[in-house]
């Protein structure tokens, strides 16, 4: 799964797929049920991340509340079906497979990241690398094209996940992804804009600011590549480009 | 004295009580709201939730409450749907027509939250009230070639004392005589407009150049501290989201009407059936599975649905196996469904417009409503200004489209469909179809075997019109802002499932029980003691979003059963 992750979503400038903690966020994911409480609901409201407003002035104080996101809510009768479904597939509930054959069956993610990681296997002996990672970009995201659609709908989606849900799923390691690809990331009790509560005044956090452009991440023009992707869908969809 | 809070898990409220005047189905922002008055004026309530709570302390009077259980968790809310019904064990289906099939989807059709709080939860509250003509839009329009206008069997100045009362037990925010188009108000907003956030202050020129009348979007989302809420700070997750802080007033009504003792509200009960007396005329009992998926019922003396027009409808056809559905003489349960049809107008920004800060939406304007009758302002609906806010969504698209690689990463730093996207939103009027429509699904049903909704849907020309008038100047509103590149959502029309969140219709109002599923006070012609109280008697969606309206006729509602059966209550005027 390392060298699917590395292929699609490569180390560069910017923090790629593996060193963002996104295969970690799948071992998680999978084997949610082997905690006593499922660990796929962070409890909330705060992570601790960001602190208190002041009661001076409504700014940063230096009270931070505990993270909430390391415990998880426990989930109702429907919540535990769908996941049991979704990791473990449509025969392992009772009633999980009632709109079969309308409704094809479905194997389960674990099933789904098993199958894949022997075809994974027998590839990457049959081509005699040591491991999946070992071979070049381009052999791996051809031998990804060739795994089943569900698995890759699946390693898609958790991907995006992996790098950028909070960190306490376990990708996104240190929030790296999120401070890399100019997103602020939860920011609660705190928020983006503060209050003073003697006087009512309210202004914004300078660093993240709310009503005016981020002076840390102003953003820059569209590289070119996109830019030529969106001119095509404006051109398509009868819209216009402007400059 | 009261018995609360409750200390019994699943149920909030006063445990204690076992016999009801009313037995309500659904906790959102209509069951909230009529709960509250029917509370407030002594009589009884059980509230049946399907849903879970996450408001610790929601009925608990002490200071400082509720608390919340959300977080600026866009896994949790936004992808693992926490609040929503997961379409793999929930599924509903969809299909343009009936000469489509049986249906041509199968999935998640128009899923609104399952909650303690319903779908005010995760809303981001805004309230704008609907024009007075929107009551009477067929005398405005007179018969319109294969829609179902029709006037509301009440007028704006009979509902505005309700608005006001919503808005002030809400909490909402606006700015008061800087929108052209809204009708005469009888207060002005309890709280002041609160910060406008980047995006909307660059989309504002765009409006500004175009002679528009951009404003503050009413919302109800505290700008100061407000009921023992605090003041929004402005976190970014709003839409689609549960607030941590309390700062949007999703359960201010629900909170009230626990605090009387009056209430108990049973969570996680799917209600399934309500049964009748022999002769049809009076529901008896509300049937139910619980927590531990068994069966159990409850029974009152007066039913009200508030379970979303799409569950209501449902609701109403399962209790009547085999047969029309109950309270359908006229034929019309789970007819004329509406969404708003929504036109989004795009720009890609040069800069970085930061979308997750802020209220999702903080500023918009009414001129796209248009003017009955005028070909130069034909009938749309309100525009929001708004942008993208989530990261997991955004780069998710770009895998999906199959980039990998250096191409990939491209997207993902430039991020053009999130952090340089403004968008403008368009909520039009969705003419109104008995074509359009809820039934049972013939084959398909949910993990506990219930039949599940089928949504037959197609666009009506009236709001396909709108579109192609106020699409172009949506591309030219986004140019004056300042965008690198402006055009309009492209839409599959009349074969995709419609994606708004507000759904309207399906048991309409009227005074004639031949053309109408309830009478003027939300009662249904066919049984004495059964009420709707979301949005499903909507006779017309109008074109401004839909709850705060929804809200003033659920308590409207309430306050005629009051009326009816505690003749000596002072109903709190509004």
């Amino acid at each position: 799964m390392i060298g699917l992750a590395d292929a699609l979503v490569p180390e560069d400038e910017t923090v790629g797929a593996v060193r963002a903690g996104a295969i970690e966020y799948v071992d998680l994911y999978l084997a949610a049920f082997e905690n006593e409480v499922p660990n796929l609901y962070a409890h909330g409201p705060f992570s601790g991340r960001r602190p208190f407003p002041s009661e001076v002035d409504g700014g940063p104080s230096t009270d931070f509340p505990p993270n909430d996101f390391r415990r998880y809510k426990p989930l109702t009768r429907l919540q535990e079906l769908f996941f049991r479904v979704e990791l473990y597939g449509s025969d392992s509930v009772e009633g999980g497979n009632l709109n079969e054959p309308l409704v094809p069956a479905w194997p389960g993610l674990r099933s789904l990241y098993d199958d894949a990681a022997v075809r994974l296997l027998a590839w990457t002996q049959e081509h005699g690398y040591a491991e999946f990672v070992d071979a070049p970009a381009a052999d791996r995201l051809a031998v990804f094209a060739e795994l089943p659609e569900d698995f890759r709908d699946a390693f898609y989606k958790n991907i995006a996940e992996g790098m950028f849900a909070a960190p306490e799923y376990g990708g996104n390691t240190d929030g790296l992804a999120w401070e890399d690809y100019q997103w602020a990331g939860d920011s609660q009790p705190l928020g983006h804009t503060f209050r003073d509560p003697h006087t009512g005044e309210v202004r914004d956090d300078p660093e993240e600011p709310n009503q005016t452009r981020d002076p840390r991440w102003p953003g820059k023009a569209l590289e070119p590549f996109v830019e030529n992707f969106v001119d095509v869908i404006t051109s398509v969809t009868g819209g216009r480009r402007f400059f | 004295m009261a018995n609360i809070p409750s200390a019994v898990p699943g149920i909030l409220g006063n445990t204690s009580l076992s016999e009801f005047d009313v037995v309500l189905i659904g906790s959102g922002a209509g069951g909230g709201a009529a709960a509250r008055v029917l509370a407030k004026n002594g009589l009884t309530v059980c509230i049946l939730e399907a849903g879970t709570n996450y408001f610790p302390g929601i009925d608990d009077p002490a200071p400082g409450n509720p608390k919340s259980l959300f977080a600026n968790d866009e896994l949790a809310l936004s992808v693992r749907s926490m609040i929503q019904q997961q379409s793999r064990i929930e599924p509903r289906s969809f299909r343009a027509s009936p000469e489509a099939g049986d249906r041509t989807y199968i999935g998640e059709v128009n899923d609104l939250p399952k909650t303690v709080g319903g779908g005010w939860v995760h809303a981001d509250m805004k309230v704008p009230r609907f024009a007075e003509f929107d009551f009477r839009m067929h005398s405005e329009l007179g018969d319109v070639a294969g829609a179902d206008f029709a006037d509301w069997p009440l007028t704006y100045d009979e509902l505005e004392s309700y608005y006001a009362a919503a808005e002030r037990i809400g909490g909402a925010q606006g700015a008061d005589g800087v929108d052209p188009f809204q009708p005469w108000r009888s207060s002005p907003y309890p709280m002041p407009p609160g910060a406008d956030m980047y995006v909307s202050q660059v989309l504002r020129k765009g409006a500004d150049a175009l002679g528009l009348h951009a404003i503050p979007y009413p919302a109800l989302v505290t700008s100061e501290p407000y009921r023992d809420r605090p003041a929004c700070n402005d976190c970014g997750f709003c839409s689609g989201f549960g607030c941590p802080i309390n700062a949007k007033g999703s359960v201010a009504h629900l909170r009230d009407a626990l605090l009387t003792g009056k209430v108990q509200l049973r969570t996680e009960c799917r209600v399934v059936a309500l049964h009748t007396d022999a002769g049809g005329r009076m529901v008896r009992r509300a049937e139910y599975i619980g927590p531990e998926g068994g069966r159990d019922e409850v029974r009152g003396d007066r039913f009200l649905l508030a379970a979303s027009p799409i569950e209501s409808a449902r609701l109403l056809l399962l209790s009547d196996p085999g047969g029309a559905g109950l309270g359908n003489s006229s034929g019309l349960v789970g007819r004329n469904l509406m969404f708003h049809h929504q036109t989004i107008g795009v720009g890609i920004f040069p800069q970085n417009l930061h979308g997750e800060r802020g209220k999702s939406v903080s500023s918009g304007f009414s001129d796209f409503r248009g003017v009955p009758n005028d070909p130069e302002r034909p009938l749309g609906g309100i525009v929001e200004f708004g942008t993208e806010s989530r990261k997991i969504s955004d780069a998710r698209q770009y895998l999906e489209q199959g980039w990998t690689g250096g191409e990939l990463k491209s997207f993902l730093r430039s991020s053009p469909f999130g952090a340089h996207i403004a968008v403008l939103l368009m909520q039009g009027e969705d003419a109104p179809q008995a074509s359009n429509r809820v039934d049972l699904d013939p084959d398909l049903v949910d993990i506990d075997g219930i039949p599940v909704p089928r949504i037959t849907y197609q666009a009506h020309p009236f709001e396909l019109h709108a579109r192609e008038f106020y699409g172009p100047k949506m591309i030219d509103l986004v140019g004056a802002a300042g965008a690198q590149f402006g055009f309009v959502s492209p839409i599959n029309e009349g074969g995709e499932t419609p994606t708004s969140s507000h759904v309207m219709g399906t048991l309409r109002m009227g005074t004639d029980p031949k053309k109408s599923v309830v009478d003027a006070f939300c009662r249904f012609h066919d049984i004495e003691n059964l009420y709707a109280c979301d949005g499903a008697p909507f006779p017309t969606s109008s074109g401004y979003n839909p709850t705060l309206t929804l809200q003033a006729l659920a308590m409207r509602t309430a306050g005629a059963i009051v009326d009816s059966l505690r003749p000596e209550a002072v109903v709190e005027k509004p």
